[in-house]
């Protein structure tokens, strides 16, 4: 099977084909892991570089992180799984020739870990047996302990009466059976101990082997396993020796009355001899197995102390690992000052301006919440400032408010009640209707009916009138407001301004013109124009031929079905008198754009101006001009007021 | 003792334009809508002074002011939490199309002309503000 990378591997046999998938595997992720890093390598050095094309990377280097990364995968398989080794390529890769001696070291401590694991695989065999006739002799214990004093003849016992010298033999034998069993714990103990010992050094190199790891850990088992027999032992004698010592107080109890043994009692000591010295038999098998094992673990020869690469070859592949991929963060870093440059360089005047407006922005928000502050004090002054000057003091002043809130909650009281009465009324009157309209005979149907269509058309005529009373009530009150701000108005400016607004907001003339007369020249002369330039406008004569002349000859203010002078390329030349007296002339030349004529309306705001603002700037000639006299009785009285 | 009359919804509208006459005229007209409390400002600046002072429900501002002019106000308006959800209505002599899609897109709600008609200036604030 061929690479991408260029790497072959053998394929035979169940073995080869584990050891391929497990090669297929080893090098998919440490080529995965090459190609990561190549492809970032190419896109690093293209963007430092500026260039669009791809730049052609190198195979030694390409080589050099298949086998980093494949001998990293390795090296963390060797150190964290013990059983990996078993999985390790017989074959090594044609082109990985550096690997061989690693995998070489590999296979063999897979071969040294399967030796052992047999060995130890053959010993928990023999401890299962072990333990076995232990769990029968304990059950045989059990089974005298129960049956020990109650039980009757058994079927071997001698049906005759026993000698007491034979009973006092059979627990003179118990005793000593016993006294063994203690010295064989105490021999377990002494050999738990020296496996303990010779384990503790694997726990104290706990960054050592693995192997040494995995027997300490088999070891300890076996000695949980031979303590947990222990225990099971120790309640089998307790058990035994209770049933010994009850046969005792009986036999002695006995003694003293009746001489002869029981032969019941007797088969049981018997068997129970018996039992003991099985279990004696038992724990010494156990304990010279346990004793072979402790003293066996430190005297074979030691597992391989390390990994099972070399430890000099490990550390120079992690510096090389920890140097790649140094250069790797350096190229990022690098990479990342290179973007920042060139987007600085591209932004460099917008970050500017940028930050200005940003500046400008702060301070104008810092200083319009600054005012807003000021202003919420200054409004809270402003209000205790009114209550303080109406006289009331605070006190008063709450009391009233609670006066004021008691009145208004009474207020909605009522006026929720009179809305309840009232809809109440509504639906006893639709109730009456209802019924009265059941009582009505057809013909009178009919003529209500007829009732209700003249009463709906005189209430639409109604609706019209009243419209039609609103708007001409709206009229007068336009009317009203522009005379009063027209005779508001001391001074000429003023009532320019006034006419200007008039003709703009009340009329929707976009483009007029205001001319003043000169009485001594007899000639009319512009001094303001809306929505053109004044220097367009001449002097115009009052005595010649033109609109003027005939606004003379009228002698009056202008009304309406009076001429408007259109012939003369304007909307309208309107006179401004004080009665008989032409002050001034308004050019009225086009409307705003939603403006297209003049209504009826219009032309009685501009009777009014006619009659009016002739009037408003004869006055305000006339005080620009009068002496300034002190309003006095005498002076009033001088004017000849009778 | 007379009875208090059934209780109106109280409203407020701030009434601005940098002529009397036509603010009055606005008031004048405005003053038929009952529980409807009008008050007047000269400018956008006197309209700003005006609206942090009280609660207004409604906005009604001429385009062309000195100091602070009504898109200009508009504009201040939506962007302050505060006034972002008052209804503003422009009134102004400016009618071309243009004026009144940017006085819209600056989020004006309503865009009628001068000479205004007293009656379509009321019909449209009682739409505005709910009022049957």
């Amino acid at each position: 099977m061929t690479r991408g990378n260029g790497l072959t591997i053998g394929d035979s046999g169940d073995q080869e084909g584990r050891t391929e998938a497990h090669l297929t595997d080893f090098f998919g992720r440490g080529e995965a892991f090459a190609r990561q890093l190549i492809a970032e390598n190419e896109r690093l050095r293209r963007e430092l570089a500026g260039e669009s094309e791809s730049v052609p990377s190198g195979s030694v280097v390409e080589d050099l992180l298949v086998r980093i990364a494949g001998l990293e995968e390795a090296l963390k398989e060797a150190l964290s799984t013990p059983q990996a080794p078993e999985q390790a390529p017989e074959q090594a890769p044609e082109q990985a020739p550096e690997q061989a001696p690693e995998l070489a070291e590999l296979r063999a401590r897979c071969d040294a870990l399967a030796a052992e694991k047999q060995a130890l695989e053959a010993d928990k065999l023999a401890l299962e047996g072990d333990k076995e006739a232990l769990e029968e002799a304990l059950a045989l214990a059990h089974e005298d302990a129960a049956a020990g004093p109650s039980t009757g003849v058994d079927a071997e016992a001698p049906s005759g009466e026993a000698e007491p010298s034979e009973l006092v033999a059979l627990k003179d034998r118990v005793e000593a059976l016993e006294g063994e069993k203690r010295a064989l714990e105490e021999a377990l103990a002494s050999a738990r101990e020296r496996a303990q010992e010779s384990a503790a050094p694997a726990d104290e190199a706990a960054d050592e082997p693995a192997i040494d790891a995995a027997e300490h850990a088999s070891l300890k088992s076996r000695v949980e396993a031979l303590e947990g027999e222990k225990r099971d032992l120790e309640a089998a004698l307790a058990s035994a020796k209770e049933a010994a010592t009850s046969t005792d107080a009986t036999t002695d109890k006995a003694a003293t009355t009746e001489p002869a043994v029981d032969p019941a009692e007797h088969a049981s000591l018997k068997s129970r001899v018996e039992a003991l010295e099985g279990e004696k038999r038992d724990l010494e098998a156990a304990l010279a197995r346990a004793q072979e094992v402790a003293t066996a673990t430190p005297t074979e020869p030691a597992p391989a102390p390390g990994p099972t690469i070399d430890p000099a070859a490990h550390e120079a592949l992690k510096s090389r690992v920890t140097a790649l991929e140094a250069e790797k963060k350096a190229l990022a870093a690098d990479l990342s000052i290179a973007r920042a440059s060139r987007g600085s360089l591209a932004a460099a005047a917008d970050l500017a301006d940028h930050a200005a407006l940003e500046a400008r922005v702060f301070g104008l928000t810092t200083e319009r919440r600054a005012l807003e502050v000021a202003l919420e004090s200054a409004n809270a002054a402003l209000q205790s400032a009114k209550i303080a000057s109406s006289g009331v003091d605070a006190g008063e002043y709450e009391a009233l408010r609670a006066r004021y809130d008691l009145l208004v909650g009474r207020h909605d009281l009522l006026a929720a009640e009179k809305k309840a009465l009232e809809e109440a009324l509504v639906n006893a009157s639709a109730a009456v209707a209802s019924a009265a309209l059941k009582a009505v005979d057809p013909a009178s149907m009919s003529e209500l009916e007829e009732r209700c269509v003249a009463l709906g058309a005189e209430r639409r005529a109604l609706e019209e009138g009243s419209a039609r009373l609103e708007a001409e009530n709206y009229q007068l009150a336009t009317l009203t407001i522009a005379i009063q701000q027209i005779h508001g108005g001391k001074t000429f400016a003023d009532i320019f301004q006034t006419i200007t607004e008039v003709c703009l907001n009340f009329l929707g003339i976009g483009c007029f013109s205001l001319w003043m007369i000169d009485e001594p020249r007899s000639i009319a002369f512009p001094v303001l124009r809306e929505g053109a330039h004044i220097e367009e406008l001449e002097e115009r004569s009052l005595v010649a031929d033109g609109p003027l002349a005939a606004l003379v000859d009228l002698g009056r203010p202008w009304q309406g079905g009076d001429p408007v002078s259109r012939e003369y390329g304007v909307l309208m030349f309107l006179p401004l008198t004080s009665r008989s007296r032409l002050m001034g002339v308004l050019g009225l030349e086009s409307f705003l754009p939603q403006k297209s004529e003049l209504s009826d309306d219009d032309f009685a705001v501009l009777a009014m101006l006619s009659e009016h603002v002739g009037l408003a700037l004869e006055n305000a000639w006339n005080r620009a001009h009068a002496p300034t006299t002190p309003l006095s009785a005498s002076a009033v009285l001088s004017l000849g007021t009778a | 003792m007379t009875p208090p009359s059934e209780p109106q919804p109280s409203y407020a509208a701030l009434v601005v334009d940098d002529s009397p006459p036509m603010r009055k005229m606005i008031v004048f007209a405005l003053s038929r809508i009952r529980g409807l409390d009008l008050v007047e400002a000269d400018d956008g600046v006197d309209a700003l002074r005006k609206l942090s002072a009280r609660h207004f429900d409604l906005v009604i501002t001429d385009i062309n002011m000195p100091i602070l002019d009504g898109l200009k106000l508009v504009k201040r308006l939506r962007a302050d939490e505060h006034y972002a959800d008052i209804p503003i209505i422009i009134i102004t002599t400016e009618g071309a199309a243009e004026d009144r899609q940017r006085a819209l897109s600056l989020g004006a709600n309503a865009y009628i002309t001068k000479p205004i008609q007293a009656a379509q200036v009321i019909r449209l604030v009682r739409q505005t503000l709910g009022i049957p």
